[in-house]
């Protein structure tokens, strides 16, 4: 089973933003819906300024907590590692855009759902590299499948300096003076997911199922034995 | 309100904020359900949901204002004195509690006498009014979802569907008691048509007919004393 990654190697990267746009030439985006984000970071202290950056998307985490609060099963992690959303199940209600630690999902305002990257899925079925990593210039984007030997990310992987987000699909290699906290954070589940759907729902549902069980329990008991003596038959008029 | 068989329990404006309240809030549990439980989502699929959805949001406006505003311009004696009542517990509404399981699942019980609202009645009453100032305020929350941080929403959420989940649970037992439970269902009159049989006043509610003779009484004796006046 292929196990798909990424890693960026930001020393290569110009900010050039021609993946952004690759990209949402790709999926016919609107301006303002961005599934790749390349962002600028200036560190260091006069003279000498240095001016990186960082470029962010979603991470398909191992754990997604985005799938954990889909109502409807639209997204879901595949096999191969994924983080997909299907468009036709996707009602809109973007739970998903709070529960994403990264802030990778889009809300598409003309369609009513929620979209995000999916390392084109669609792409890869025809053979095709991400739009993003076919568009780099300075070929900083390395795709592939950690399971496959073969695959560039491999080799890539295991060059000196590359740093694993953690619980996630990514790999950075930082460019030197970069600090940790600049590049996405390693993968934590939220906190109110759990107890949202961990203990909240299962324990409401509980109730309402104990409510409704010993209405019915008291239903039996009272027609057994209101139908021998219909003593509080009760004048209604 | 002549007739010496009924009593007046509820007045029109308690009557439409109560349906008001339970006729939204039904429609709001079932359409919010579909987000909850993924069956009925599924059954009713992504384009009933979003219908479902839109249902949910117009509901908002009579659940969280026209309820309160019936009750406020309609009859703000009785809302203040249902309030105050509610809020008054003494030692037999803990003993009608403790007592009243064996009630509900029809074994023989000798329940403490009542005032207008039964403990039980106060317990629906308070869960109703907590339960319904949570669902309004993270409700609303979530429907100006861009208005708030990350942090507010992350616990809306959970409060929303906390909130949900136990006045469903409530309103199971609320709606059998006053429709089915062979005892109680006398109840639903009360709210349907605003009066209750004697009988069922002095069983159920023993303190509060006691209460509405003694006004009666107390109105006929001076109603002889103007009319001796006048003379």
């Amino acid at each position: 089973m292929a196990r798909f990654a990424m890693l960026v190697d930001l020393r290569k990267c110009v900010g050039c933003q021609a993946c952004t746009v690759a990209c949402q030439q790709q999926w016919g985006l609107e301006p303002e819906q961005r599934f790749t984000k390349v962002e600028a970071i200036e560190y260091g202290e006069f003279p000498n300024v240095s001016r990186k950056f960082v470029t962010t998307q979603c991470m398909h985490c191992d754990q997604p907590p985005c799938q954990e609060v889909c109502p409807t099963g639209a997204t879901y992690k595949r096999a191969d590692g994924i983080v997909v959303i299907d468009e036709d199940k996707c009602v809109g209600c973007q739970y998903c855009l709070t529960a994403c630690p990264y802030g990778a999902r889009t809300y598409n305002q003309e369609k009513g759902i929620v979209q995000k990257c999916s390392f084109c899925a669609a792409r890869l079925a025809t053979g095709k590299e991400p739009a993003c990593v076919s568009t780099c210039l300075g070929q900083a984007r390395i795709f592939g499948d950690l399971d496959d030997p073969k695959s560039p990310i491999v080799k890539a992987a295991s060059q000196p300096g590359v740093l694993k987000v953690k619980g996630t699909a990514m790999m950075y290699i930082p460019p030197k003076g970069l600090n940790r906290a600049d590049l996405p954070a390693d993968a934590t589940f939220p906190s109110y997911v759990s107890t949202w759907k961990g203990v909240v729902q299962p324990a409401g549902k509980a109730l309402l199922g104990l409510t409704t069980g010993a209405v019915l329990l008291s239903l039996m008991i009272n027609s057994v034995t209101h139908g021998k003596s219909d003593g509080e038959g009760e004048g209604r008029s | 309100m002549n007739n010496p068989e009924r009593v007046e329990r509820f007045n029109l404006a308690e009557r439409l904020a109560h349906w008001n309240h339970a006729i939204s809030f039904c429609l709001l549990f079932i359409t919010g359900a579909a987000l909850v439980f993924r069956g009925w989502g599924g059954l009713l699929g992504p384009h009933g949901v979003r219908l479902a959805r839109d249902i949910h949001h117009v509901l908002a406006i009579p659940f969280t204002f026209f309820t309160l505003l019936i009750l406020l311009v309609g009859t703000r004696t009785t809302f203040f004195a249902w309030l105050k009542e509610i809020l008054t517990w003494d030692k037999e509404d803990v003993r009608f509690l403790l007592l009243f399981p064996r009630e509900f699942f029809g074994l023989k019980v000798k329940l403490p006498e009542q005032g207008k609202f039964n403990a039980g009645e106060k317990i629906n009453s308070l869960l109703t009014i907590v339960g319904s100032l949570l669902m309004a305020t993270t409700g609303w929350i979530l429907l100006y979802r861009n208005s708030f941080s990350k942090a507010v929403l992350a616990w809306a959420y959970p409060l929303h569907d906390a909130g949900a989940l136990l006045m469903g649970a409530v309103i199971v037992g609320h709606v059998y008691l006053s429709l089915l439970h062979p005892n109680s269902r006398e109840a639903i009159n009360g709210m349907l048509w605003g009066t209750v049989t004697t009988k069922f006043a002095r069983e159920h509610h023993g303190r509060w007919y006691r209460q509405l003779m003694k006004q009666q009484e107390q109105r006929g004796r001076e109603g002889r004393l103007t009319s001796l006046s006048a003379d």
